[in-house]
């Protein structure tokens, strides 16, 4: 062989061929032993997706749950409400809140909230509970969420379970919701009555927004526009509002000078339905005395928002130039009437039943929040303080009659 | 401890174990074995499993250079002389280890696979540590001769044997169920290529290192050379999913037929790779878990008994009808019982190919590897002292060139 190159360079030849073949030869990546159809493909695709979309529905079940602690049903206004900075309250929307009260519930808790925090012009309001065992605040993102991040709603529907609606935040607006322009939250969660009320939480349980009724449409507000409403809900002009449904002004020099006087304020806005609108005051009015004190400034005003007498206020006001004498009844906040359970409050069309204690013999009788009360023992259609002082009366049975829709019941209601 | 720290302490470690085992007149791979057993992760923990695995690298190239040593058994006027009688001797040994062996473990209750795997992991005889004893003991004769081509032939029927068997197991199943063309393919494949691509591959090197040979003198460009060569073939021969082992044998059978310059290409060697064999020895011992000795259990103890048996036996009976010296028959089959290198290389295989059956093989092959890496470098040394091969001068080359 050494002697023979012939031979050696025939095998180098015979053994690069080799390689060379071998390497072609060499076996690719096994394919499936059995062909797959598209229809198959697509097919197993979505068996995935759906698998995926489980599991991301079964996360945000369980992320609820804590969130949850702080989310609360509040019965008689078919809505939710979310624990708010100071214990026991409870912020929630305040359009077509009854006034007066409402009981909250939730997993160990069933107790009646009064309102702390309503006012006609703000879209949140707030209650409190008197109650030790209150939910628990929930807390504030330090940062607002990013575009993009999961945000979840979280609601309680009437029979206590948990409503969950995730969706991607896509943002901040500030945009109008009833008179004045609040940030809002931009998510693609499809908001619906059932999640009026709710917490919108960002993955770590932080709240990020309440979803609130805006008048023809729902929208999420953020912590710090639901803290902003708040506040100027208990501003005195916000008070004001609240307790007579008018909002007054100070006089600009211009108007001082088109009405043709320098004392007063003036009267803005009146609510409809509100002490204000009852007593016959329209805006343009400008209110010169209460309580037989003139009025000239915010401080007069304030005093009067926060005038302890719940009897009715007498007036003096100004109509282009003419001075009129009113009286005005603010509203009250109701209250538990005695053993009966019930709570009332006056509503446009009368006195209604805000809510009901269960196990009350009014709840057993079959009263239910949102019955207009007509008549308790032989006087008829009285005035909320007068039905108070009846339910309150001596013990034994007393006759009422109540009104549901179409509907006119009688029942005995025990004292 | 980083990798060259660990490398350091291997080699001070092996020399300190090599000294110290000489004075219990044990051979130094036996020392360097426990050296790092001691260093090794299921030792003292100084050596990791993570620098274990960078310095398999080490591993790879000693084996390369022990497997091309061997490959000089291949000259043509050595095997004309001797070739017949050494693979008549090979065949015998090897195939009552295996029969040996696969007929206890189905007696044993054994699946026929793993029967059999074993069985041909059983005929395996480590080319390193006889062939590095046989170096300490510059050992030279026919006993030694003799042993070099059984190793040599022994490796190869191991391979060719198991790599049938791994398709047979393969194919098998796929007889009774219908024959699927592409993993009828799949499987056939890795058998011809390892041979043929392998042999191929080495050959080609060993063209390309006996014509530069000719131009190199020096002793350290020999050694260049030499290193890069076998590097290059067992690089290809990984990158290629060919048989690094065949191919190294090819290589150095192709260099001792090509080449004239061949043995100071060896003596080159000898001179130089010491600390890279002492190393390959270290790493295999830190690889050597000894608490399997306590889980070797009845098929363990079957499988180190059987292949014992029939090695010795099979040895015994073919060296007799092979008419070989005396001083061969006698003591031939002590120095055949090793076994380490190519049974791990195949465990790991059958891991990769048979998972299912891997585990119980698994146990058995390491525990018993532990077994006949301490004793059989012992009994290898015994073997040659009594044949009167070994010398007290200067360690030779072991590659046996007339």
């Amino acid at each position: 062989m050494r002697q023979d190159r012939k031979y050696a360079y025939l095998l180098a030849i015979i053994a690069v061929l080799i390689l060379v073949i071998g390497s072609i030869l060499r076996p690719r990546k096994v394919s499936p032993e059995i062909s797959i159809s598209a229809a198959e493909v697509s097919r197993l695709e979505r068996l995935a997706q759906r698998q995926n979309l489980r599991k991301l529905a079964d996360y945000f079940g369980e992320f609820a749950a804590g969130p949850a602690n702080h989310v609360v049903r509040l019965r008689g206004a078919d809505r939710s409400g979310v624990a708010w900075k100071n214990p026991g309250a409870i912020a929630t929307s305040a359009a077509g809140l009854p006034s007066g009260g409402l009981r909250v519930v939730a997993p160990g808790l069933e107790e009646y909230a009064s309102i702390q925090t309503s006012s006609p012009h703000i879209p949140v309001a707030t209650l409190q509970l008197q109650v030790r065992e209150a939910p628990p605040p929930a807390p504030v993102a330090e940062s607002p969420a990013s575009h993009g991040d999961w945000i979840v709603a979280v609601a309680r529907r009437a029979d206590g379970e948990l409503l969950v609606s995730p969706g991607l935040h896509s943002g901040v607006v500030l945009s109008p919701c009833g008179d004045t322009a609040y940030e809002q939250l931009v998510s693609n969660i499809p908001l619906n009555r059932e999640l009026t009320g709710a917490g919108v939480f960002d993955l770590d349980g932080n709240l990020l927004g309440i979803v609130t009724d805006c008048g023809s449409r729902l929208a999420a507000l953020t912590v710090k526009a639901v803290g902003n409403a708040i506040d100027r809900a208990q501003s005195p002009v916000g008070k004001l509002l609240s307790r007579y449904g008018w909002k007054l002004v100070p006089l600009s020099a211009r108007a001082a000078q088109y009405f043709s006087t320098v004392a007063g304020l003036l009267v803005e806005e009146v609510w409809a339905g509100t002490p204000a609108d009852r007593a016959g005051i329209i805006p343009g009015d400008i209110l010169l005395a209460a309580d037989d004190s003139p009025v000239s400034g915010e401080a007069e005003a304030a005093a009067l928002a926060q005038r302890s007498d719940s009897g009715p206020v007498p007036i003096l006001i100004t109509r282009f130039g003419r001075e009129m004498r009113l009286r005005i009844q603010p509203d009250t906040a109701p209250r538990e009437t005695g053993a009966a359970g019930i709570v009332l409050s006056s509503g446009l069309s009368g006195v209604e039943i805000a809510s009901v204690n269960p196990g009350s013999s009014a709840y057993q009788a079959g009263m239910r929040s949102g019955d207009r009360l007509l008549r308790i023992g032989s006087a008829n259609n009285p005035p909320a303080a007068a039905l108070e002082k009846l339910l309150a009366g001596p013990d034994g049975p007393v006759f009422a009659v109540f009104q549901r829709g179409a509907l006119r019941k009688g029942v005995f209601l025990t004292r | 401890m980083n990798e060259v720290a660990s490398l350091g302490l291997i080699l001070l470690l092996a020399l300190m174990a090599g000294h110290l085992v000489k004075f219990i007149r044990v051979p130094e791979v036996t020392g360097y074995i426990f050296a790092g057993v001691a260093v090794g992760p299921f030792g003292m923990n100084w050596v990791s499993h993570e620098n274990l695995s960078t310095l398999k690298v080490f591993s790879e190239v000693a084996l390369g250079l022990i497997l091309l040593s061997i490959g000089s058994f291949f000259e043509f006027t050595r095997l004309r002389r001797i070739g017949k009688r050494v693979f008549l001797v090979t065949t015998v040994e090897s195939a009552m280890a295996a029969v040996i062996v696969g007929t206890l473990m189905l007696i044993a209750g054994q699946p026929w696979q793993i029967a059999l795997l074993l069985g041909v992991i059983a005929m395996e005889t480590a080319a390193a540590s006889t062939l590095m004893v046989m170096r300490e003991c510059n050992a030279s004769g026919p006993l030694s001769e003799t042993l070099t081509g059984l190793i040599a032939i022994n490796n190869l029927f191991c391979l060719l044997g198991f790599m049938l068997l791994a398709s047979a197991i393969e194919i098998g199943p796929m007889l009774v169920a219908g024959i699927d063309a592409a993993a009828l393919y799949q499987s056939l494949y890795p058998l011809i290529w390892r041979i043929a691509g392998s042999v191929a591959l080495g050959y080609l090197s060993g063209l390309l290192l006996s014509a530069w040979a000719s131009k190199v003198v020096e002793h350290g460009e020999m050694l260049i050379l030499l290193t890069g060569c076998v590097l290059l073939t067992v690089g290809a021969a990984i990158a290629l999913d060919a048989s690094s082992m065949i191919a190294s044998l090819a290589l150095g059978a192709t260099l001792v037929n090509l080449s004239a310059r061949s043995r100071p290409l060896f003596d080159a060697l000898s001179r130089t790779d010491p600390p890279l064999y002492a190393i390959f020895f270290v790493i295999a011992g830190a690889d050597l878990d000894l608490s399997l000795l306590t889980k070797i259990g009845l098929l363990g103890a079957l499988y180190v008994a059987g292949r014992s048996a029939g090695k010795f036996l099979g040895t015994r009976l073919a060296a007799r009808r092979a008419d070989l010296d005396p001083v061969v028959r006698r003591y031939l089959p002590l120095s055949v019982l090793s076994q380490a290198g190519l049974a791990v290389g195949l465990i790991l295989t059958i891991s990769r190919r048979f998972p299912d059956l891997a585990p119980a093989i698994t146990t058995i092959v390491l525990s018993a590897v532990v077994v006949f890496e301490i004793v059989c470098p012992i009994s290898a040394r015994l073997a040659f002292v009594r044949a009167g091969e070994t010398e007290a001068v200067d360690p030779k080359p072991v590659v046996l060139l007339d």
